[in-house]
């Protein structure tokens, strides 16, 4: 019995503990100001512990422009750990040409850094590589990112897979496309491939994408029958996956959001769903914000809005219901009144 | 003791002489004024007697006449040239303006018959007199005929009006009963030699032929009275007397018959349940009149007497019992009518619409002109009520605008004129103008200033109160309101201006309700103002014609070859406009909103939250962000091809502190001095405007989205966060603009902005001699009077651009990166504003030097009408 109740104490002394140490966290400093040089001091201070010069990263702020040489050459150090050399290179926020070099040299090279820095600094590259980036630079940047595409460690290859997609790169998606077609040499996680495919535009992988709707595993299903709810062939599928109970509730889910979006005849099944009491709250939940998407976006004929919006008020005053569900199904009603002339007339004439 | 009682006698005493002096029976009664004509001016040498003691006016018209104390007065005006006028008074009358109508005078032969027939221009709408007189039928007050030419005056009274004699008494045949006439119409009618001293009548047996016209009120009544009298009036004693038959002639509407007097001449039916009114004034000021209309069913009819509120009780004799009566009070000395005017019954009960019931008839037998008290009287109070104040927002003071229009009432922190009149005409009026309204805790507030043409520049309302003297005439005043730094609005026009008479803590004339429209930090807002700034995106995603996807659009378009909004000077200034149009557009849809902005210096979870543009998603590595089901956002669609629509964001926590990854507003504010000319190098920072857009925007395009369509300028503006994080961008430079006082062309050594030059879409300079720039920049668009594209409608291909930009009407269909819907935006040229006063006047194309003085800082018209909560004016 006693330990029982320990073990339900554990997670919430945990989560007290994480929470006080958030809320403990230092103002950012000013640039300049005491509190940053000492910050500074501390993080480029080899001799202090890994631990102390973390801590001390986070109040680096946007760093004086005499520390982004420093933050380069700790970064660079292959004698620093991986941690300390990603800190000192995420702090060093401004995108100068030196700091490309330096991230390009260490992606470039197997041996310089283990496989978290090199996913880490890929994954930054990522966010810095905006807008109006010369075109030789870019060029050297994806040749390099599709190197890592052959990359032995999982997470670097992840990494490289995940930038080149964003950036709509053409042999990075192809050989997504291709291993899933195969339906071998998949270079990264399924789920995480088929995400990377609807990313690039479904559009263009519903052949490789099919397949993977009759996937065991609910994160694979769940991605492609989201992914694939434009495919009007693949559609009736996904409609069974959403609306029978024994589909495994993240299936149903992404099903759900992704029919919304695509299927005019949405509302054949999903009011059902809303107004079935014995259906699983989540599952009707999530049934009612994708409908609501579809109404803000799309002509939802009035009988269907007034039915929805019954069914909801029906919802918000059921019993047993998780208090998130409750409260936001609540607010749904009045936004409902509140957004819909059609809703709204019908109200007001009850 | 003794002295005491002395003292209270000696007081007593003093009163009553005092009080005997001008009302008393006894004693004597000062009678003063000024006789004017219809137009208000002096008349001088006026005959004014009173009780038979007579003065002459004075040449400004003003008279002053001592007489004995009696219990009743006859005031009788005259002036040859004028209809006479004639009051009955218990009081002496001492603050009155004497208006006497102009009369038409001839001369005429008494010897032959004598016709008069009056043909002033006023007859047009009252109806002309018509008076024959047989030859040698007049004669002096001693029966002598005249000796020659006499002058003839007449003049048809317009007694619907307030003309003619103020009074309406009669006495029964029987000289038994007092009565009183309703009046179906009136002429005056004199004859006197050619000094006007001497007076002529009709001779005993003689008698004249006479048409008189029915005045309008009573026109509906005198076919059921086909026969009535005429009575003429005695000015020694103010009574009516009987003059001759009176039958009525419907072809002529008018009674025809025969006078054996003339004087003032009257058809009229005698009445004898009469009724009076006393009128207590109630901080009224002595000297105006009240008009007194009667009504049956709320239409006037017979005479229209006017009475002077010459004390604080007066009383109106001789009324028609049990008759609505509708009261004016008139201005004593211009004659308009003051609409301010309340009417309460002695309890305090205010009557509608300023109408009286006259009451009962005073027995018969009992005197129809009661002393004070005058107990038998209905009694009523009039109070002065407030002038109406009208106040109108962003209207010029020449403006001739006749009704006001609310969807301007829209200020930020600059400078707005504004202006303020009486709606009616009257006295003038000084108001003091508040904006301190208790119950309204989130409202905004707003400060003052005096009108000045031109506007100093660089100067805003610093007022917080404001006093205006507003004319009678209601012509409009001018003056400046500002919306007061630190206090904007919540809600739309829960901003209330207050017009006070007389001063601050005066009764409120007028209100006017506004709203301080500011662009605010997102993560601040209230529910209200966060629900009506999404629905706002909701509608402008949703409408057809100019909507948000054509922006999203536009820039993706901007950021190809040969672009304007990145990597050169006009990054800032193009943004800007893009943003104003799209605030526009919205505005157009949900007035109440602004581009609220993203404030990265600090932690802003309520900006990704569900709530507002989405909290982060879960799983993977791009999700959609997670918006409540009531978030009009929720189901948002970014409308790109080969897509579901899908937002895609970062899964990183967005709602921690970033930490200091975009660089902070106040180091770049402390870092630059000058805006900097860019450079086309993407590592090269030498400038604010370079820093911000390398150091903060393109770092705030990566951190909530990296890999996301946030982070790519042909995709960017998929995602509204597009805009939050652009109006920051857009505050940078509004601060930094303020720190460095830069809203112009050069100041001191620093340019705001890159060279006053006009660059071509051939590279070739406009302005040749000025300044030639290097290779890099030999573009259109970075310069000062660059106009912007789309709106100027250029490709802008030049030997210096790789590519042309499309024009901006067309999209590409082939392009895969083009949107399923259309166009970029419509037509060529930046919308006129909305709000009057503020830049673009007309449809305009916008020059990146348009985007600069934002606050209209050196002229106010050229003012962009946004401002940011925390960058005020002045300090």
């Amino acid at each position: 019995m006693r330990s029982k109740v320990m073990i339900r104490l554990i997670p919430l002394t945990v989560m007290a503990i994480l929470c006080l140490s958030l809320a403990a966290q230092p103002a950012r400093p000013q640039r300049g100001s005491e509190q940053q040089r000492a910050a500074t001091a501390t993080f480029l201070d080899r001799q202090r512990p890994e631990t102390e010069r973390l801590r001390a990263a986070r109040l680096l702020g946007w760093p004086e422009n005499k520390t982004f040489p420093l933050l380069l050459a700790v970064g660079a150090d292959r004698a620093e750990s991986d941690a300390i050399r990603f800190a000192a290179l995420y702090h060093h926020h401004r995108f100068s040409r030196e700091w490309l070099d330096t991230i390009l040299k260490i992606l470039d090279d197997p041996n310089d850094g283990g496989a978290e820095l090199d996913a880490k600094l890929t994954e930054e590259l990522n966010r810095r590589i905006t807008f109006r980036l010369p075109p030789e630079v870019r060029q050297r940047i994806l040749t390099i990112w599709r190197k890592l595409l052959k990359d032995p460690r999982d997470r670097v290859r992840l990494a490289a897979f995940r930038a080149l997609a964003a950036n709509h790169d053409a042999v990075a998606v192809n050989q997504l496309d291709e291993s899933l077609r195969r339906g071998s040499g998949i270079p990264i996680p399924i789920p995480d491939a088929i995400e990377l495919l609807d990313l690039n535009g479904p559009v263009n992988h519903i052949t490789a994408l099919r397949p993977f709707l009759s996937h065991r595993d609910p994160a694979v299903q769940g991605r492609a029958a989201r992914a694939l709810a434009l495919d009007p062939e693949s559609r009736p599928r996904i409609v069974e996956l959403a609306t029978s109970a024994s589909t495994a509730e993240e299936v149903r889910l992404h099903a759900l959001r992704g029919l919304a979006r695509e299927d005019q005849g949405f509302a054949a099944y999903a009011l059902p769903l809303l107004e079935n009491v014995r259906e699983d709250a989540d599952v009707r939940f999530a049934a009612m914000k994708a409908f609501v998407g579809r109404m803000n976006y799309n002509s939802v004929p009035a009988r269907e809005q007034i039915r929805f919006a019954e069914a909801v008020e029906r919802f918000a005053k059921e019993r047993n219901l998780p208090p998130k569900i409750l409260r936001q199904t609540a607010e749904t009603l009045v936004y409902l009144k509140q957004g819909f002339p059609e809703i709204q007339k019908h109200y007001e004439g009850r | 003791m003794k002295r005491y009682v002395w003292g209270v006698l000696f007081l007593a005493v003093g009163f009553l002489a005092a009080g005997c002096k001008s009302t008393m029976g006894t004693g004597t009664a000062v009678f003063s004024g000024w006789v004017v004509d219809q137009g208000g001016a002096g008349i001088g040498n006026a005959r004014v007697a009173v009780n038979g003691k007579a003065t002459k006016s004075r040449p400004d018209g003003a008279f002053e006449l001592s007489v004995p104390g009696a219990k009743s007065y006859v005031l009788n005006i005259s002036h040859p040239g004028f209809a006479g006028l004639s009051q009955l008074s218990r009081k002496a009358l001492t603050k009155q303006r004497w208006r006497l109508i102009r009369a038409q005078v001839e001369t005429v032969d008494p010897a032959g018959e004598i016709t008069l027939k009056d043909r002033r221009p006023e007859v047009a709408r009252i109806g002309s007199t018509r008076l024959t007189i047989p030859p040698n039928s007049l004669v002096d007050p001693q029966g002598n005929p005249p000796a020659g030419p006499v002058r003839a005056a007449i003049a048809t009274l317009d007694v619907g009006n307030g003309e003619g004699p103020r009074d309406w008494a009669v006495r029964s045949d029987d000289g038994t009963r007092e009565g009183f006439l309703v009046s179906y119409g009136a002429v005056f009618v004199q004859f006197t030699d050619a000094t006007g001293s001497v007076t002529y009548q009709l001779k005993s047996g003689a008698v004249g032929q006479i048409s008189l016209p029915v005045i309008p009120g009573m026109r509906p009544h005198a076919p059921a009275n086909p026969q009535a009298r005429f009575w003429y009036y005695d000015e020694s004693d103010g009574y009516w007397k009987h003059n001759g038959d009176a039958t009525f002639d419907a072809a002529s509407n008018a009674y025809v018959g025969t006078v054996n007097h003339l004087s003032f001449i009257n058809t009229d039916i005698a009445k004898f349940d009469a009724a009076c009114l006393k009128v207590t004034l109630s901080g009224i000021p002595v000297g105006h009149k009240l008009r007194i209309r009667y009504h049956s069913g709320g239409t006037p009819f017979g005479q229209t007497p006017i009475l002077p509120l010459d004390d604080a009780d007066n009383a109106a004799y001789r009324l028609p019992a049990n008759t609505n009566v509708l009261l004016e009070l008139m201005d004593g000395v211009t004659d308009e009518i003051l609409s301010d005017m309340i009417v309460e019954d002695p309890v305090g009960n205010p009557l509608v619409n300023t109408v009286v019931n006259t009451g009962t008839a005073i027995p018969e037998g009992d005197d129809l002109w009661p002393d004070e008290p005058y107990t038998p009287c209905h009694a009523i109070v009039i109070k002065q009520g407030l002038p109406e104040v009208e106040i109108r927002i962003n209207e010029l003071p020449a403006d001739a605008f006749p009704r006001d229009n609310p969807t301007d009432d829209y200020i930020t922190w600059a400078p707005t004129v504004s202006r303020a009149r009486l709606v009616t005409p009257g006295a003038d009026v000084d108001i003091v103008l508040t904006n301190d309204t208790p119950g309204i805790p989130l409202g905004g507030d707003v400060l003052f200033a005096a009108h000045a043409e031109p506007w100093p520049a660089n100067t805003t309302a610093t007022a917080n109160t404001l006093a205006l003297t507003l004319p009678g005439s209601g012509a409009w005043v001018p003056f400046v309101i500002a919306g007061k730094h630190g206090t904007p609005s919540t809600n739309d026009k829960d901003t209330i201006i207050e017009a006070h008479v007389g001063n601050a803590a005066g009764p409120i004339a007028g209100t006017k309700a506004l709203m301080v429209r500011v662009r605010k930090n997102a993560n601040n807002l209230t529910p209200g103002e966060r629900a009506r700034f999404l629905f706002a995106w909701r509608k402008f995603r949703n409408q057809g014609g100019t909507n948000y996807v054509q922006f999203q659009e536009l820039h993706r378009l901007a950021s190809l070859a040969g672009d304007e909004g990145h990597m050169q000077p006009a990054f800032l200034t193009w943004h800007r406009a893009m943003l104003l149009h799209v605030e526009r557009e919205l505005q157009k849809l949900e007035p109440t909103v602004a581009l609220h902005y993203w404030d990265w210096d600090a932690a802003a979870p309520n900006v990704f939250s569900e709530d507002l543009i989405g909290a982060p998603g879960v799983g993977g590595f791009l999700a959609e962000p997670d918006f409540s089901p009531a978030n009009p956002m929720n189901g948002w669609n970014t409308d790109l091809p080969f897509s579901s629509g899908e937002l895609r964001r970062s899964t990183i926590d967005h709602t921690a502190d970033p930490d200091g990854y975009m660089k902070p507003l106040d180091d770049m504010v402390a870092e630059w001095n000058d805006y900097g000319f860019s450079s086309s190098d993407f590592f090269f920072t030498d400038s604010f405007c370079d820093d911000v857009e390398r150091s903060s925007h393109n770092n705030a395009h990566g951190w909530p989205c990296g890999g996301g369509n946030l982070t790519y300028p042909n995709r960017s503006a998929t995602d509204p966060l597009f805009y939050l994080l652009h109006s920051q961008i857009d505050r940078e430079y509004a601060f930094w603009q303020r720190a460095k006082d830069a809203f112009g062309l050069p100041v001191g050594d620093t340019l705001t902005f890159p060279f006053p030059h006009h660059y071509d879409n051939n590279g070739t300079a406009a302005a040749p001699g000025l300044f030639i720039p290097d290779a890099d920049h030999r573009q259109k668009g970075a310069f000062l009077d660059d106009g912007l594209w789309p709106w100027d409608g250029t490709t802008g291909g030049t030997p210096f651009t790789v590519a042309e930009r499309p024009p901006n009407t067309t999209p590409d269909p082939a392009d895969e990166n083009s949107p399923d819907s259309a166009p970029v935006v419509p037509g060529t040229a930046f919308p006129a504003s909305v709000i009057r006063n503020l830049w673009p006047a007309v449809p305009t194309i916008p020059h990146n030097a348009h985007m600069i003085d934002y606050l209209g800082r050196f002229k106010p018209a050229d003012g962009l009408g946004f401002c940011y909560d925390d960058v005020p004016y002045q300090e």
